[in-house]
């Protein structure tokens, strides 16, 4: 009713009028509430400013739209429930997730309406699909002074990535049995050409193979996601010696797939020639590997590999398979630069590996 | 060496077959029968004739399970070799000798020695 119709009726029919008035100039945006009196003399009108609780009003209204817009759409169930566990709202997911309408469940209990009750963490519902598994979080609903007034709850449904995970793990298993079946064709293969040859030449080759064996199982242990530096490196020295005789000095630095299975191949070369020639044979005294992370943004691995006490070596008598493997495949393969040093007091070498931004980072992160 | 043995091979890699016979071979052990198929794997099983029995898993599509419980009931020891290692065997079998594919002779060797100390 706009103002001027209010003052006449007020007036023509001897009556107070109450209104809510919306004024708009170019100066003035408010709401005023309108009180209009019938006196003999004409009218007394009462005007007062209601602008904020229009305002909030307003929000109040768009608030509870989203809120229903929200619930109404999520694929996760909301609930709430008073002190007393009865349901006060739920969400469209919700009522059929239970198979029941609102007004089954409103103002109920879940014992009431279910045939389980839910308190845990993980509950399931028995709905017209089956049974379902649902993750739910809760927390108590407060009024203004904080005092605890119900329920608030949000459930997901759990079915969906237990499958997927399920799947996953059934996956790299099935990977890792083939490869490894493949490994032991190829070992196979390789038994029926060397019949009758020099057993060392099968020896080095089946351990080579076992070396790359040992990197998968690393590899599936940590679901194909890449693999510790450490680990790795245990695992390729464990293989060879005793652990007084191989020192890991050993910042943490996670590797991705490529790199990690270059490296373990390259960190097996290294041990068997140590156990041939080097500080591993029984000359022995011991073999030092350690690793740095240079640079921030476009982080290099250093690795160094240190042999002490083994026998006087001369160049010429690493220029095996596997000191080329550990030079050439590692530089070609990583982009790594090798470097191979015979000092007096054994053999050294380092390997520069460059690293991805990311595992630069997480370098630095881990310090 | 320890004494020979007789030996069931269950596999269906024929070159994997093959690599088993000269590792068995190497050790002084003799390849008695092969199978590359569940119910000729059942059927030498329950024939007998053979000391312990090396199990793959998965035999062409099939798990070798039945096997393993016929060669448990004749109270004959046996292996799984497996690319799935130990871990990948299911609750019940826990516990049985396991050969990760792809190992080595010694490997092989220690896995025999101790199935049948453990007899």
């Amino acid at each position: 009713m706009g103002l001027e119709v209010g003052y006449r009726r007020a007036v023509s029919e001897s009556t107070p009028v109450t209104l809510e008035h919306h004024h708009r100039s170019d100066v003035h945006d408010c709401w005023l509430d309108v009180r209009a009196y019938p006196t003999a003399e004409g009218l007394v009108v009462f005007h007062c400013d209601i602008t904020d609780r229009k305002r909030a009003e307003e929000e109040a209204r768009h608030n509870a739209g989203l809120l229903c817009a929200i619930s109404g759409t999520a694929p996760g169930l909301v609930f709430m429930k008073d002190r007393e566990s009865r349901m006060t709202d739920a969400n469209p997911a919700l009522l059929r997730a239970v198979g029941q309408s609102w007004e089954r469940v409103a103002g109920r209990t879940d014992t009431e309406w279910a045939s389980d009750s839910a308190e845990a963490a993980e509950e399931g519902f028995t709905g017209p699909n089956g049974r379902r598994v649902f993750l739910s979080i809760k927390a108590p609903m407060r009024d203004a002074d904080s005092t605890a007034s119900g329920l608030v709850g949000v459930s997901t449904d759990l079915a969906e990535r237990t499958r997927a995970e399920e799947q996953r793990t059934l996956l790299i298993q099935e990977l890792n049995h083939r490869l490894k079946n493949t490994l032991a064709t190829v070992q196979g293969i390789a038994q029926q050409r060397w019949r009758g040859a020099d057993p060392a030449l099968r020896r080095a080759f089946e351990a080579r193979l076992m070396a790359l064996s040992a990197a998968h199982d690393l590899l599936t242990r940590e679901n194909w996601e890449g693999v510790s530096l450490n680990d790795l490196a245990d695992a390729a020295l464990r293989a060879h010696a005793s652990p007084g005789r191989m020192l890991l000095r050993r910042p943490a630095l996670p590797l991705e797939l490529k790199t990690a299975l270059a490296l373990a191949t390259a960190l097996h070369e290294l041990c068997t020639d140590a156990a041939k020639y080097g500080a591993l044979s029984e000359f022995v005294e011991q073999v030092s590997l350690d690793w740095t992370v240079m640079g921030r943004r476009d982080g290099r691995l250093l690795l160094t590999w240190r042999e002490r006490g083994g026998p006087a070596l001369v160049p010429s008598k690493q220029q095996g398979f596997g000191s080329r493997l550990v030079e050439h495949a590692l530089a070609q393969e990583l982009r790594s630069e090798v470097c191979i040093l015979f000092e007096p007091e054994g053999v050294m070498r380092t390997i520069e590996v460059p690293l991805p931004p990311e595992r630069a980072a997480l370098r630095e992160g881990a310090i | 060496m320890s004494r020979p043995l007789r030996v069931l091979v269950v596999e269906d890699e024929m070159i994997v077959t093959m690599l088993l016979e000269d590792l068995l071979a190497e050790l002084g052990h003799t390849v008695m029968a092969t199978a590359s198929h569940l119910n000729e794997a059942l059927q030498l099983a329950e024939a007998g004739g053979f000391d312990i029995a090396m199990l793959d898993l998965n035999i062409n599509g099939k798990q070798t399970f039945p096997v393993a419980e016929v060669l448990r009931a004749q109270g004959v020891p046996f292996v799984f070799a497996t690319g799935y290692g130990e871990a990948g065997l299911p609750e019940a079998w826990r516990g049985t000798p396991t050969l990760q594919k792809p190992f080595m002779g010694e490997d092989l060797a220690l896995v025999l020695a101790r199935l049948m100390s453990s007899v």
